[in-house]
Order: C-alpha cells, then sequence, then structure tokens
C-alpha cells in the first residue's frame, strides 16, 4: 500500500462515527465531572494567572461568570457533537471550547498532560467534519479512513515525544531506573504532605532497583516504541495493550490517572470497532 | 480532499513532534514535550512548599488541594509555590485559614483547627518513607503563619 493510500485507506464510515461518539463522550462526561474547576477559576488569585498556548490572548484572568458561560457553552456543544448536530460548525465549536476551557484550567501554573491528547483527537474530528465528504465515490470512507489515521498518528507521536524527552532530560539515569525511584518516592511524599492520594506501592517499589529498571525500560519501550503501532492492526493491538498496562501501573504505583489512554477511548481510533455489532447507537446521518 | 487532509496531517504531526528540539523546562498546552518525570537528576532531598494546618490536639494535616480551588494536588503546589515566590505567603495563608476545608478539618484526637502556616520544608524521600518517625523535614522555613476565624472561641 502507498503512503498516500495508507493515509486516506477507506474505512466504513460507521467506524468513524463510533470513535467520534467515544472521544465526544468522554469529553463531554469528563467536562462535566469537572465543571466546578472549569466554570469558574475565581479562587485562583490574578496573581497566579500565567497563561499558555492560546489564552495568551488575554493579559488577565477572565470574571467567573464568563468562565463558567464558556463551561456551560462546551457542554452544550458536546451534547450536540454526541448528537451528530450540525457537524460542520460544532464539531470546530466543541474542540474550540474544550481547547479553551482545558487550556484556561492550565494556565494557573501547572499544565495538566492528561488533556493533550483528547484535544488533539477533537482537533482531528473537527476537520474531518470539514473535510468535502462526498465529492467522489468512496470518498466518505476515505475522509472516515484519514481521520481515523491522523488520530492514531498523533496518538504515538506523544508517546515518542514523551520517551524523546525522557532521553533527553534523564538520559542514564532513566534508562538505569534510577530517576523512577527517585520520582516514586518523591511524588509519594509530596502528595502525603500535600493532602492528596498517594499510592503505597510507590516507597516499596522505589526500593527494589531491579524491578525499577525494568519498569523504566518497559516505559520507554512503549514510548519510543509507539510508532510501531502504524505498522499493522496486529501491532497496533499489542502496543495499545502495552500502553494501557503503562498506565495502569502508574495508576498502581503513582496514584496517577490517565483515564483518556485507561478507559481506551484514546486508543479507539486503532481498532474496527464497526465490528462490534452489540453497539447500541445506530450511525446518525448528517443532520 | 486529499491535499486539505494531507495538509493537516503533516502539519498537526510536526507541530506535535516540535517540542523535541524544545529547551529543557519548555512546555506548553496542548503541545508539549511532557516534561513530567523526565528529570534523572532530582536526587532524594529536595524542597516542598505546602501547607500545614495545626489543631488544638498538638496534631498538624495539610491542606488538601480543594483549599485552593483545584482537584489537582500539582495544582494546588504550583499556586503555593507561586505565592511564595511573589512574597504572597501571608494571603494565601488567610484564604487557606478562611476556607471551609480548613474550618472543618480535624485533628487526630478530634481537635478544632487554631493555626494554618505556609512552609517550605526540606525532605530526604529515601528517609521518608523508612519508618514513621523519619517524616519529619530536614528543615522548614515559616513563611507566613495565622489564626483559623473562631478559633479562638
Amino acid at each position: 500500500m502507498s503512503l498516500r493510500g495508507w493515509l486516506t485507506e477507506e474505512v466504513p464510515p460507521e467506524r468513524l462515527d463510533r470513535v467520534r461518539l467515544l472521544v465526544g463522550a468522554y469529553a463531554l462526561f469528563y467536562l462535566v465531572a469537572r465543571l466546578r474547576y472549569f466554570a469558574d477559576l475565581s479562587k485562583h488569585g490574578a496573581s497566579d494567572f500565567a497563561p499558555v498556548g492560546v489564552v495568551r490572548l488575554l493579559a488577565s484572568p477572565l470574571p467567573g461568570t464568563v468562565t463558567t458561560a464558556i463551561a456551560a457553552l462546551a457542554i452544550a456543544l458536546g451534547v450536540a457533537f454526541l448528537a451528530g448536530w450540525k457537524r460542520k460548525v460544532v464539531a470546530p465549536g466543541f474542540f474550540l471550547a474544550v481547547l479553551w476551557v482545558t487550556t484556561y484550567r492550565s494556565s494557573f501554573g501547572k499544565i495538566l498532560h492528561s488533556e493533550n491528547l483528547l484535544v488533539l483527537h477533537l482537533a482531528v474530528l473537527a476537520a474531518a467534519a470539514l473535510l468535502p465528504a462526498d465529492e467522489a465515490p468512496g470518498a466518505r470512507g476515505r475522509t472516515a479512513g484519514w481521520a481515523l489515521r491522523t488520530m492514531s498518528i498523533l496518538t504515538v507521536a506523544t508517546y515518542a515525544v514523551a520517551g524523546i524527552a525522557k532521553l533527553r532530560f534523564g538520559g542514564g539515569a532513566w534508562l538505569s531506573g534510577a530517576a523512577l525511584g527517585e520520582w516514586l518516592s518523591w511524588d509519594a511524599l509530596r502528595k502525603i504532605e500535600l493532602g492528596s492520594v498517594h499510592s503505597p506501592l510507590a516507597a516499596r517499589l522505589a526500593s527494589s532497583p531491579g524491578l525499577l529498571r525494568a519498569l523504566a525500560i518497559a516505559t520507554l519501550f512503549v514510548e519510543l516504541g509507539a510508532p510501531v503501532a502504524l505498522t499493522s492492526p496486529r501491532a497496533a493491538r499489542l502496543w495499545v495493550l502495552a500502553a494501557w498496562l503503562f498506565h495502569a501501573s502508574v495508576l498502581v504505583t503513582m496514584a496517577i490517572g490517565f483515564f483518556y489512554p485507561l478507559t481506551f477511548v484514546a486508543f479507539a481510533s486503532f481498532f474496527r470497532l464497526e465490528r462490534l455489532r452489540a453497539w447500541p447507537l445506530q450511525r446518525q446521518p448528517e443532520r | 480532499m486529499r491535499k486539505a487532509a494531507w495538509a493537516f496531517t503533516l502539519v498537526a504531526t510536526a507541530l506535535v513532534m516540535a517540542p523535541v528540539v524544545a529547551p529543557r523546562g519548555w512546555d506548553d498546552f496542548p503541545l508539549s514535550t511532557y516534561p513530567m518525570f523526565s528529570r534523572g537528576d532530582l536526587g532524594s532531598v529536595a524542597d516542598l512548599d505546602h501547607v500545614v494546618v495545626r489543631f488544638s490536639d498538638g496534631t498538624s494535616a495539610p491542606a488538601p488541594p480543594s483549599t485552593f480551588g483545584t482537584p489537582e494536588v500539582m495544582v494546588a503546589m504550583k499556586v503555593i509555590s507561586g505565592a511564595i515566590a511573589r512574597g504572597e505567603a501571608e494571603a494565601l495563608c488567610e484564604r487557606a485559614a478562611e476556607a471551609k476545608e480548613t474550618a472543618t478539618a480535624t485533628g487526630k484526637s478530634g481537635g478544632r483547627a487554631l493555626f494554618v502556616e505556609v512552609v517550605t520544608s526540606r525532605f530526604d524521600a529515601r528517609r521518608y518513607f523508612v519508618a514513621e518517625a523519619m517524616r519529619a523535614p530536614l528543615e522548614r522555613k515559616v513563611h507566613a503563619r495565622c489564626a483559623v476565624p473562631g478559633a479562638a472561641r
């Protein structure tokens, strides 16, 4: 298969619809579950404001009423996105709204990295909604294939970048497991002292050099090896399993939950979801 | 469709991958180097900015992240560190003392919250987990100490 054919492979449109539903449902649930923290950030002082990304457009924080309105708009757009309404307007709108509320929330001193991939996937779904769907026979299937492939490419790219950062900034200490051991101990310590949930396994693991080294190498294997997932469906399944195990081990040992990959939604683009016959929702026509 | 699709994929992939050449410490959203836990020179001794609630029974407890308007421990840590760095520890202390989380907190023996302290503690992470008694910081600097409203009753 040529590179062009690979990127715009014709796939059943239902596959993209199901991925859209999964990603949309996850994003909507996430917004609703964290509405309190997305809606009103007035508890943060103006001096905490350190804008990142698109929020650099602002010189000072927005009033709580405005951020609440934007968060509510994001939820409304999420409902419309899930329902499949006016996709050419709603999908980009939902992407922009989620981009804004997550970026704004990360603009008070600490960037939360668990939301990056979700935002990137919504960007692809927004672009897919804008692309011509029926310019030629089979074009819609190619648009679906392109969107899913691009989501998968961005997924593996984020993991690869994380792996490269560990090698660049951690180097030998990361390969030996020493850096991981220090991070496990320190992360658990600060969580205890800052009144948060920590993993009781962290300290035990941190004192097991052999296990640390194995886990450090496995982490780099998952992150740097991520592009392998693009080579075949079988490789994708194996990598997704490895990546999920990586996140599960992070949850167990560090009490850090990256729920987008842990729920498998982040990896949905790798799978032939149209094969799930018991899927409760039918493909919805464009409205 | 093809040209636009190709262009989007190439640009998006290039943007996501671009941070691999960013300098150490660079971060942004939604593009990132994912720098969390990438440092290899952390060591076992490090300073931590945090907020401690002191109770009438002589015990103490950390002020939880929700005191600072977030469920995320890392966000709370940045808020505390930022306030200390800007010389605003007093204001943060007052805010924490007035928070409902502090008002409703109780000590290990049921004591009432009396004071809040904004501190920087130097911990040895290796020592910390050896035994409960080893959890005391190596050093502690108190930036601000303030009474919890109504604690004198």
